[in-house]
């Protein structure tokens, strides 16, 4: 499943090296652990080492779960906090995998009864082309998903509409349409509950699931 | 003064008087109540050991006869005399127009029950009929009796169609977000589940001869299939899996017809027949005329999906309901009457979806309905009652609604019911 970001790694040590050497600006609040504390002292590495890796422990359940932005972020804090170790040395590989997924699996919104492209989404979409001709095995289930208002019947074809926009969007970027499968679930499986516009905002979207390849 | 009039009353009251919509639409609600003719159904006879069956047959009995909603039910007191001669005069002076009676014969394993309907007014035995029922337990038991029911309401008004031995197929959703498919008679009793296992369910529709169900399910991967179920067999089968395939339906003459994924949107497309439709979006949902020439369907060539009426040997497809430029109308789901006069489906219409009926030229526009939302309307084999889906703060549950009087009823306390499809009158055993 991993691989080796060797470009990825070598670009990132001089900005690690430019980081670490800079001036003792002030810390950025970091949520946990121990926020108050600064980064803690050299010679204790044995300590560095617990909390680097308890870091990364998170990291890799905001991977597993499917937070790839939270799991990018966390390892980004250990690269800047805590380098030299074990989990440090690891972090550009996974953070470039993190971006990677996060490309991937971007939802993109639309507006109410429409299945057309916004800027916004179109965006996305570009990242996420990118990743996909970076990892020329992935290939992506496109889903279309619809709010709660409008028919049953009518929000599936809906839903079909909003995957195949989508879809259409990637081909048109070079994309090769058997990387990508449409499917609609309508109205059936919304992520926010309640009968408000900010619930039918996220609501109206297309997820995208990976369904082959290695990242 | 009679329940009917009570609940003319209470529906008048609701009606919004000021005007919503543009076109030929006719403002607010439209019944036409006209008269109702006052029925009795006498206490049911019995040889002994069969009082059980008498007691319940008559519950059945008036609660059909009452349901069907062309008589206004006059209920007797205990203490008149069940044997002997109709006293017709008795039952003038209660005001009835019509008179029930029954009795029950034969033994517990194959008992008879004999219903004669009288006309009060000129004192006389107007038609009388036998039947035979199942023993209590057997599941056909009720079906039976309400057979007799609609056999009352026919030779009551020169052959009309009851719809007491009917059923009303629907898809419930549960709480883990699938869904199944469930049937329930039409009077409230007998819910039956039909699909099994996880998944989702939509669009159920009976085939014209009551012995099939039509639907579509949809797997965890998001796949769809087009599934047919016999009711008489518990036999299932899959006619075709696709990305997109929905709202099924049948032909009076037995064909399945239904919406699918074809190019560049979804399609009409008839057994036999091929592609109906040509849209510039989606259409689905049709719904036939009952000699088989037209059909209706929703399509959203404007972004707004609206019914439409096509021929089925091809051309232009003839919107019938109202399009308002820059406004929210959306009209969906439209199901054509087995009288072949009236099209239902539902609107939006102020907040929330409304149920409608048209004639298939577009003409006669009337609302049905004015509060909180109602959706997928289903016609009832009499083409007088309609099935829909109607929303509160709770969820969604069936109502049954008589567009002749504007009564209504709840037909499923479930509150996650939708899609329903009432059947054909139902064969004996299924």
């Amino acid at each position: 499943m991993r691989r080796s970001h060797k470009f990825a790694a070598v670009l990132l040590v001089p900005l690690l090296a430019v980081a670490c050497s800079g001036n003792p600006e002030p810390e950025p609040v970091q949520p946990e652990p121990a926020p108050q504390a600064p980064p803690p002292p050299p010679d204790d590495s044995a300590e560095r080492e617990a909390a680097a890796s308890r870091i990364c422990d998170r990291a890799s359940a905001a991977m597993e779960s499917g937070d790839y932005a939270t799991a990018r972020q966390l390892l980004e804090q250990v690269l800047r906090d805590y380098p030299g170790t074990a989990c440090a040395e690891a972090a550009p590989g996974e953070i470039d995998r993190a971006r990677a997924l996060e490309a991937l699996t971007a939802r993109i919104h639309f507006e109410f009864n429409l299945a057309s492209i916004s800027d916004e989404a179109a965006a996305i979409l570009q990242r996420k082309a990118e990743a996909l001709r970076i990892h020329t095995d992935v290939q992506l289930t496109i889903e279309g998903h619809c709010d709660e208002r409008g028919s049953l019947e009518y929000n599936q074809a809906l839903g079909m509409r909003r995957a195949r926009a989508a879809l259409q969007y990637l081909t048109s970027l070079g994309l090769d349409a058997s990387r990508f499968r449409v499917v609609t679930f309508g109205e059936e499986r919304p992520l926010a509950s309640g009968s408000t516009e900010g619930a039918w905002r996220q609501n109206r979207r297309s997820e995208f699931v990976i369904t082959a390849g290695d990242i | 003064m009679t329940r009917l009039a009570i609940v003319m009353f209470i529906v008048g009251s609701v009606v919004p008087l000021a005007a919503q919509e543009e076109g030929d639409v006719r403002l607010g609600i439209t019944y036409q109540p006209g008269y109702v003719p006052a029925l009795v159904v006498a206490p049911v006879a019995s040889r002994p050991g069969l009082e059980a069956i008498a007691d319940l047959a008559e519950d059945i009995l008036r609660r059909d006869l009452d349901f069907s909603d062309r008589f206004e039910i006059i209920t007797p007191s205990d203490a008149l005399p069940t044997n002997g001669p109709p006293n017709y005069q008795l039952w003038n002076q209660m005001g009835a127009v019509w008179l029930v009676t029954a009795d029950v014969s034969g033994s517990g394993a194959s008992p008879i029950l004999r219903v004669g309907l009288h006309d009060v007014v000129y004192g006389r035995l107007e038609n009388v009929q036998a039947f035979s029922l199942p023993e209590m337990s057997d599941g056909d038991f009720r079906m039976a009796i309400h057979r007799a029911s609609d056999a009352v309401v026919s030779w009551a008004t020169d052959g009309q169609q009851g719809i007491a031995a009917t059923r009303i197929a629907f898809r419930r959703r549960g709480s883990d977000g699938t869904s199944a498919l469930y049937v329930i008679d039409s009077d409230g009793e007998n819910l039956q589940r039909v699909s099994t296992g996880g998944g989702s369910v939509y669009s159920p529709a009976y085939s014209p001869d009551g012995s099939r169900i039509a639907f579509t399910t949809q797997d965890e991967t998001g796949t769809f299939a087009l599934v047919e179920a016999n009711l008489i067999t518990g036999g299932r089968r899959t006619i075709s899996t696709s990305t997109l395939i929905q709202t099924p339906t049948y032909t009076a003459d037995g064909r399945l017809a239904y919406a699918e994924m074809s190019g560049g949107g979804v399609e009409v497309f008839l057994e036999g027949a091929g592609k109906l439709t040509e849209t510039r979006g989606d259409a689905l949902n049709p719904t036939f005329s009952p000699d088989g020439r037209s059909f209706a369907f929703e399509a959203d060539p404007t972004n707004q999906p609206q019914v439409y009426v096509q021929p089925v040997a091809g051309g232009r497809p003839r919107r019938i309901s109202v399009y308002v430029r820059n406004e929210r109308t959306n009209a969906v789901g439209p199901d054509w009457s087995p009288n072949g006069d009236r099209i239902a489906y539902a609107a939006i219409s102020g907040r929330g979806f409304q149920i409608f009926t048209v004639n298939p030229n577009g003409t006669d526009r009337r609302m049905l309905t004015s509060r909180g939302e109602s959706e997928a309307p289903s016609w009832a084999p009499d083409g007088r009652h309609l099935v829909f889906s109607a929303a509160d703060s709770q969820g969604h549950a069936l109502w049954i609604m008589d567009t002749v009087t504007g009564r209504s009823r709840v037909l499923t306390s479930g509150r996650r019911d939708e899609l329903p499809d009432w059947s054909p009158p139902l064969p004996t055993g299924s």
